[in-house]
């Protein structure tokens, strides 16, 4: 997320410092990434898609900073717009949820803050837009009702940006966005569309919108549409993207959205009443707040609450909040609202004694000895490529474990020898190991199998002048290492090798 | 301190400096005999030389030396006499006329015989007559004593030719020609002589070091540095009163992530950012009691007072092998496992992640985590243990803020200041685990559990930039990194 300095403070109900400001951002749970003279990038965690525009954040510290003591809740009021969800959508994507937002006016920021929400929802909670999607459309030119249905592929209208029909077979094939998200509905032969009274299409989701439903510069009233395998992540979706809106100050009025079984009213705005014991709340921070204390770091953390009795608190989480679940994260908002960095750290009592797994202590000491005998330890992956194995002349890598799809070639196959590694550290530091008279690794990794088997490998390579000097140099590794073998909690494999420095290009 | 090379000169072995005195005093001696004049073995003699000859102090000459030596009739003669001599001594007893065959049955052989009776005549002090057909051998005058006698009393020894005077050279001569008296060996001897450098060098009183040259790099085996730094940090996590627990890379993805409350259609687990095993399943990745209150958990909340994620559980997706992509996965079934109501345990591992490898992110890294349980732990404990363990890497300054992580709450973020680069840098994540993730357990008390990437300590203690380079293994870098930097 991007934020002016300007634009933000415009949002604020108080005065506050572009240092302060820099100062407080971090303790709503927010990073600052990037502090430019105009602006801040700002990275705001995944559960908390209000957090995606300025006007989300405008609205944490308002009530963090004291500047707002209460606020009213959304108002969501009645449109009489009615959206009919036909049967034919169940099998490919069955829910949908809309809202109208009347009277906004949005400059050019304000509108790349709302796309870039809606970016960030489809990339998010929308899981690539598989989950979730939502069209922002000029509701002056649409004709309710507005009607959800699957449609074969030959149904054809002019897509966002276009100048003429398509059909949904060419825009899947031939576009961009297309090829990019054809994914989520392959397999039907139906396809979501959404068209009103008039035949207009608003939308082809969770792919694109129609071009005839746009959005331009004196657009005032929005028909915001949010399409959805689940629906309570359609609702959520909907929430965040309504009360931003609201907040840019547009008028939110609900949707009939009727299903075969169902009838829906969105948005729903209401909040939602979480309890809180006080004591939970104290135990888990270490801190001794009464009921006025902890109400009051709710309020900053803009969550209204009040009391019932002296340990209990009723909040009341705004529902775009729907990232509380459970009454442990109203004791994270109470945390914030405190402000960590007014919580001093304290060392838990209780006596504890410490200790080293047996394992890890055995090869400890294993590793003691071999750098005694002057031996370098090197670090290298578990997961290895095809190249390393088959330069060490593997031929069994058919039936070693791979991973799926790994991004990088280098890390294709869960390694079984550490030798293969090995090897290709040598090759790759030629010229070092030869300009030294002795020279040698050892290398240690553990590898788990599911069988819970474990077991631990080292692999040991040495170049020395002669064959003589390096058999002389592994006899007492070879001791080291049988003695090692006779702990009896302890599985191990050991391999040795050694390579005459006169072999070419070893 | 500057030191002037020629000065001082070329650096001297205390031997070097024994055996070019005794040349001094002496040139030209052999090996035997420096040794016998300076006292030091033969062998350390030869040593020293062969430094004094590289560096240009003394030359070998090998000289080459009849020496001459008696053989068996040589050494007879030189006990009693020559034979003209015995011959000479002989007829004197007998009144200087003596019968020829009495000599050669008598005194000499009849060989020696024919030879003493030779000379004898061609010396005229014999006369040889017949009489009665017998023949006489008469004594007709004095034999003093020949050169040939005094040569021969003198070889009791060997003696190099060219010890021999020019009188005993030619009796040298005439002995030689009879056969079995003497014997002339060709020997070779080596001789030791300085050279101009050698007579002239100066030779300091006390041993001296040359502290100018560079001595031979010896390198010690080393742990790789991140080895030795995570050694440090278990130190520190036992010094704090934890125990160290370990378990397998290779995990189901039910420890992995539904165990730790991780919804099933979470990015983090997607094949594009976890390493799922190809064709690999587990049987059964827990107990079934297990997987249905982790089931609940997730649908709706089951027994903890959560919501839950409000969705459809799927068994089959938790069967699925995944390299673990963090320490947590050991940590929960620890959990799981023992049920504490108090612990302190850590665990430091290799993790991984489906990601590209760039300067600050690699596939695979190592974690490092801790977790505490108690009935009365508190998050401002974990900011103090916290503390208490940047300390002891030496990192003083620590700031904490809210963060989040689907499976703690509440969560924090810390930052410590680095001194080297004077800045804030973002380091160990931390929180209480949700009741979502522990309950279903069987753990009843709150756990704090704090974890970070190990690489990003080990690059600022090491001042490395690019997190790749810890796995380069440049050699030169693994001998030569300073141990405590």
């Amino acid at each position: 997320m991007t934020v002016y300095f300007d634009r933000l403070k415009s949002m604020l109900d108080g005065e506050i410092s572009r240092e302060k400001l820099i100062d407080t951002i971090p303790y709503l749970g927010l990073d600052i990434e990037e502090e430019a003279d105009k602006y801040l990038r700002i990275e705001y965690n995944p559960n908390r898609p209000d957090f995606s525009t300025d006007y989300g954040l405008a609205r944490a510290l308002n009530s963090f900073l004291g500047f707002q003591k209460s606020w009213d809740d959304y108002t969501v009021s009645h449109s009489g717009v009615v959206v009919n969800v036909d049967k034919s959508v169940a099998k490919v994507r069955p829910y949908l949820v809309a809202s109208l937002v009347s009277g906004v006016d949005l400059d050019e920021e304000s509108i790349r803050q709302i796309i870039s929400m809606q970016e960030d929802i489809h990339n998010g909670i929308g899981r690539r837009r598989r989950k979730v999607s939502i069209g922002i459309h000029n509701f002056e030119v649409l004709k309710p009702p507005i009607d959800y249905l699957a449609l074969e592929s030959d149904f054809s209208f002019t897509p966002l940006h276009g100048t003429e029909e398509k059909t949904i077979a060419e825009i899947l094939a031939r576009t961009d966005v297309g090829q990019e998200y054809a994914h989520i509905l392959s397999g039907s032969k139906l396809y979501p569309i959404l068209k009103d009274a008039g035949g207009t299409v608003l939308s082809f989701p969770p792919i694109i919108n129609g071009n005839a439903t746009k959005l331009t510069g004196v657009t005032r009233n929005l028909f915001i549409e949010v399409t959805a395998t689940d629906l309570n992540a359609a609702k959520d979706a909907l929430s965040v993207m309504v009360t931003a809106l609201a907040d840019a100050g547009g008028e939110i009025s609900d949707v009939a959205v009727k299903y075969r079984d169902k009838n829906l009213v969105t948005p729903d705005l209401r909040p939602q009443s979480f309890v809180l014991n006080l004591d939970y709340a104290n135990s888990l921070l270490g801190l001794e707040l009464d009921a006025k204390q902890a109400i009051d770091c709710l309020r900053r953390s803009r969550i209204p609450a009040s009391s019932e009795g002296d340990r209990r608190i009723v909040a009341s989480v705004p529902r775009y909040r729907f990232d509380l679940l459970h009454e442990v994260d109203l004791v994270e908002e109470i945390a914030i609202g405190y402000g960590v960095n007014n919580m001093k750290p304290t060392f838990p009592e209780g006596a504890f004694s410490g200790a080293r797994e047996r394992g890890q202590i055995v090869i400890g000491k294993l590793k003691d000895c071999l750098s005694g005998l002057g031996l370098v330890e090197v670090l290298t992956f578990s997961l290895v490529s095809r190249e390393i194995l088959s330069n060490a002349n593997l031929d069994n890598m058919d039936s070693m474990v791979r991973v799926t799809d790994a991004k990088t070639a280098e890390h294709e196959i869960l390694r079984e020898s550490l030798l293969p590694s090995m090897f290709s550290v040598l090759s790759r530091r030629t010229i070092a190991f030869w300009t030294q008279s002795v020279l040698s690794s050892v290398c240690a990794t553990d590898s788990g199998t599911l069988t819970k088997t474990r077991s631990y490998s080292f692999a040991l390579v040495l170049t020395m002048p002669t064959t003589s000097t390096s058999i002389a140099l592994i006899i007492p590794v070879v001791v080291v290492v049988r003695r090692v073998k006779k702990s009896p909690t302890f599985a191990f494999k050991a391999r040795l090798n050694s390579l005459p420095s006169t072999a070419p290009g070893v | 301190m500057e030191i002037d090379k020629a000065e001082s000169g070329i650096p001297l072995h205390k031997l070097e400096k024994q055996i070019l005195s005794v040349l001094r005093e002496k040139d030209g001696l052999n090996f035997a005999e420096i040794g016998a004049k300076a006292q030091i073995k033969v062998d350390q003699v030869r040593r020293a030389i062969e430094w004094l000859k590289t560096k240009g102090l003394v030359t070998e000459q090998t000289i080459k030396e009849g020496i001459i030596e008696l053989l068996e009739t040589g050494k007879g003669a030189s006990r009693n006499g020559l034979p003209e001599r015995r011959l000479h001594n002989f007829l004197r007893e007998r009144g200087g006329k003596v019968q020829l065959n009495e000599i050669t049955s008598k005194v000499l052989s009849s060989d020696e015989a024919s030879a003493a009776l030779g000379i004898a005549r061609g010396s005229k002090w014999i006369e040889i007559k017949k009489e009665n057909g017998h023949t006489f051998v008469h004594l007709r005058g004095e034999l003093s004593p020949t050169p040939e006698e005094e040569l021969i009393s003198t070889l009791s020894s060997p003696r190099r030719l060219s010890t021999l005077t020019n009188k005993e050279r030619i009796a040298y001569t005439s002995l030689a020609r009879r056969p079995g008296f003497v014997l002339e060996v060709t020997s070779k001897e080596v001789k030791i002589k300085l050279t101009k450098g050698g007579q002239s060098i100066l030779i300091e009183e006390g041993d001296e070091i040359n502290v100018t040259a560079p001595p031979p790099m010896i390198y010690s085996g080393r742990k790789h540095p991140l080895q030795s730094f995570m050694d440090e940090v278990k130190e520190i996590f036992v010094s704090l009163g934890f125990e160290e627990i370990v378990g397998p890379l290779v995990q189901s993805a039910f420890w992995n992530f539904d165990a730790l409350f991780t919804p099933q259609d979470h990015p983090a687990r997607e094949i594009q950012d976890t390493f799922y095993l190809r064709d690999l399943k587990v049987v059964s990745p827990a107990s079934p009691d297990l997987l249905d209150r982790v089931a609940s958990v997730h649908q709706d909340g089951g027994a903890t007072g959560s919501r839950g994620w409000g969705y459809r559980w799927n068994k089959d997706l938790t069967s699925r092998v995944v390299m673990r992509t963090h320490t947590t996965a050991v940590t929960v079934r620890y959990l799981a496992d023992k049920m504490p109501e108090e612990a302190r345990v850590f665990s430091v591992g290799r993790v991984f992640r489906n990601e590209k490898v760039t300067f600050k992110n690699l596939v695979e890294f190592h974690q490092i985590e801790g977790i505490t349980v108690g009935s009365r732990v508190t998050l401002r404990d974990i900011m103090g243990l916290l503390t208490r363990f940047y300390e002891r890497l030496g990192m003083k300054k620590v700031k904490f803020w809210p963060s989040f992580f689907p499976y703690t709450e509440p969560s924090l973020q810390s930052m410590v200041y680095n001194e080297k680069f004077s800045k804030w840098v973002e380091l160990c994540g931390m929180g209480i685990f949700r009741p979502e993730v522990t309950r279903p357990l069987g753990v009843k008390n709150p756990v704090l559990a704090w974890g970070g990437g190990l690489e990003r300590l080990v690059m600022l203690r090491y001042g490395l930039d690019d997190a790749r380079y810890l796995y380069e293994n440049d050699l030169e870098w693994l001998r030569g990194v300073p141990l405590c930097p």
